[in-house]
């Protein structure tokens, strides 16, 4: 391509980009529907998303809280929490293992708002040793944990084992159930997008169809002239995005202070996340890419029928 | 050298009826040619096909020497870019300017800015509007679209000028001021192709006239050398 062809061809973009902008901006109430309906479409995935992570979030929390919990006789002492620690470090399906004192525990029930009354009712420290035992990823099947759970149901020393990983492999279960069905759900409201961008692309086309017609008359390509509609689409797409984002921010603002409270009730620090620059950034890409699709497609088989006569 | 050149062109309706029955004539550059007849004879379908706003049926329509059933799609734009048409309707823009309506072959081919605005007011004061250049069409009477019409057909520097029936609703005194443009324009060195009914008005300016009837040539003369 020559500089003065690369130069045209930039000019006609520029053209279009700001041809489109200028009737975008000459009209914004006339788009007003049409954003808002592109916008609560992208806005339902993106907060079903958005969600979905803060569960995941708090199911790896909860994992990590340590996976089994080893609560020795009252009688046992430090020495024997410390020797038992260094004992089943070897086993292959330990990854780490904290020893938590009764103090420690105590401390942490009367972190506890609603146990506090009750522990200061208390004259001695009814509580045990605890091994909190983190156990390894690959071993957090049952597979791997069902030798080591019955090694430490067998101990000695042991008076109770707390096992959550049942439960907790339910919830992953769940959540990656969960995620399909929002991917799913957000295919079809991608879709739906595209296809209420392509509408109003169709009717734009109807709308100027004596213009795209001059156009062709004096010599406009099908570039040129298919270029101002796919810009307008990236337009729906950016705003509709955008107005998405407004709507995730508004959502997760006012879902944050009760999921707070709950979680403060469970004694949890767990706050509510939002998605970051990140995220943001790639619902506009996605908004963007799914307008330019539209409005092309719509383009390039409703452009063809406006042809001069 | 022959800007157009028709070679046994025949152009059938889609109901099957004869718009150009075996068409053949040619035209040299630089020329200016009017191609006169009834309604219906033919005079449109004849600069369409120049324009491929419609292709021939059969025969080869000649455009500066290449085929234009050869002419691959991709170059359709650049064909009419090249080419200035005027047309009855004038066809502008309504909610757009003057100014808009006539930069618009400048636009689609990506001239630069400065010399969009240049081009513009020059074309504009070729057909005395410039003082009209922020006005829209609708704002204007017929005559004066038509010369808007006109400017943005001539804007391009097109080497050949196309107008079909640029004069016909307008009336007797403002048809001649028209007329007088294309020929202006003529003077300059374009190859100048006028359709028009009006017989009296072409003869008057004393250049070449192909007549149609049906979709036939059925005369080809210059008023001054006619008998």
């Amino acid at each position: 391509m020559s500089n003065q062809r690369r130069r045209a061809v930039a000019r006609s973009h520029g053209y279009s980009l700001f041809s489109s902008l200028g009737r975008f901006a000459r009209a914004p109430l006339n788009h007003l529907l049409t954003l808002a309906v592109i916008a609560v479409a992208l806005a339902l995935p993106a907060l079903s998303l958005a969600l979905l992570d803060n569960v995941q979030r708090l199911g790896a929390g909860l994992a990590q809280t340590g996976d089994v919990n080893l609560f020795l006789r009252r009688e046992l002492g430090e020495r024997v929490a410390l020797d038992l620690r260094q004992e089943l470090l070897k086993d292959p399906a330990v990854a780490a293992i904290v020893v938590k004192s009764p103090d420690d525990a105590l401390r942490e029930f009367e972190a506890m708002a609603d146990f506090s009354d009750a522990i200061s009712a208390i004259d001695t420290n009814p509580l045990p040793y605890v091994l909190a035992i983190e156990l390894r990823a690959r071993a957090s099947t049952a597979e791997f944990t069902a030798p080591l759970i019955e090694r430490l149901r067998a101990l000695e020393q042991t008076d109770m084992v707390q096992f959550d990983q049942e439960w907790l492999a339910r919830l992953k279960a769940l959540i990656a159930l969960t995620e399909r069905g929002v991917y799913v759900i957000g295919v079809l409201l991608g879709l739906a997008v595209l296809l209420v961008i392509g509408n109003t692309i169709r009717l734009e086309i109807m709308t100027r169809r004596d213009e795209i017609i001059i156009m062709k008359l004096v010599g406009a390509d099908d570039g040129f002239v298919r270029r101002p509609f796919v810009y307008s689409g990236i337009w729906f797409g950016l705003f509709g995005a955008l107005g998405a984002a407004l709507l995730l921010w508004l959502a997760l603002s006012l879902l944050g202070p009760t999921v707070t409270q709950l979680a403060e009730a469970y004694g949890s620090n767990f706050r509510l996340h939002r998605p970051g620059p990140l995220g943001v950034l790639l619902l506009l890409g996605i908004g963007i890419l799914l307008g330019s699709l539209g409005a092309f497609l719509a383009s390039h088989r409703h452009l063809a029928e406006a042809e001069p006569t | 050298m022959n800007a157009v050149e028709f070679i046994e062109v025949q152009k059938l309706h889609p109901g099957g009826s004869v718009a150009l029955a075996g068409l053949s004539f040619s035209v040299t550059a630089g020329e200016m040619v009017f191609i006169a007849g009834h309604s219906g004879a033919g005079k449109s379908s004849l600069l369409k096909l120049i324009a491929l706003i419609e292709r021939a049926s059969a025969g080869a329509v000649m455009v500066n020497g290449r085929d234009l059933a050869k002419l691959p799609r991709w170059e359709l734009a650049q064909h009419r870019a090249s080419i200035g048409l005027v047309f009855q309707d004038h066809r502008l823009l309504m909610d757009r300017t003057v100014f808009d309506n006539v930069s618009l072959p400048l636009i689609v081919t990506g001239v630069p800015h400065h010399e969009i605005a240049r081009r513009v007011r020059a074309a504009l004061e070729k057909v005395n509007l410039s003082h009209k250049e922020r006005a829209v069409p609708m704002a204007l009477s017929g005559g004066e679209q038509q010369r808007v019409g006109i400017a943005r057909a001539l804007v391009g520097k097109p080497a050949l000028l196309l107008a079909d029936e640029p004069t016909g609703n307008l009336d007797p005194e403002l048809s001649a001021e028209i007329m007088q443009l294309f020929v202006d324009l003529h003077r300059d060195g374009s190859t100048v192709m006028v359709a028009s009914h009006d017989l009296r008005l072409i003869q008057k300016l004393k250049k070449r006239v192909l007549v149609l009837k049906e979709g036939s040539l059925i005369d080809d003369f210059r008023p001054e050398v006619a008998p």
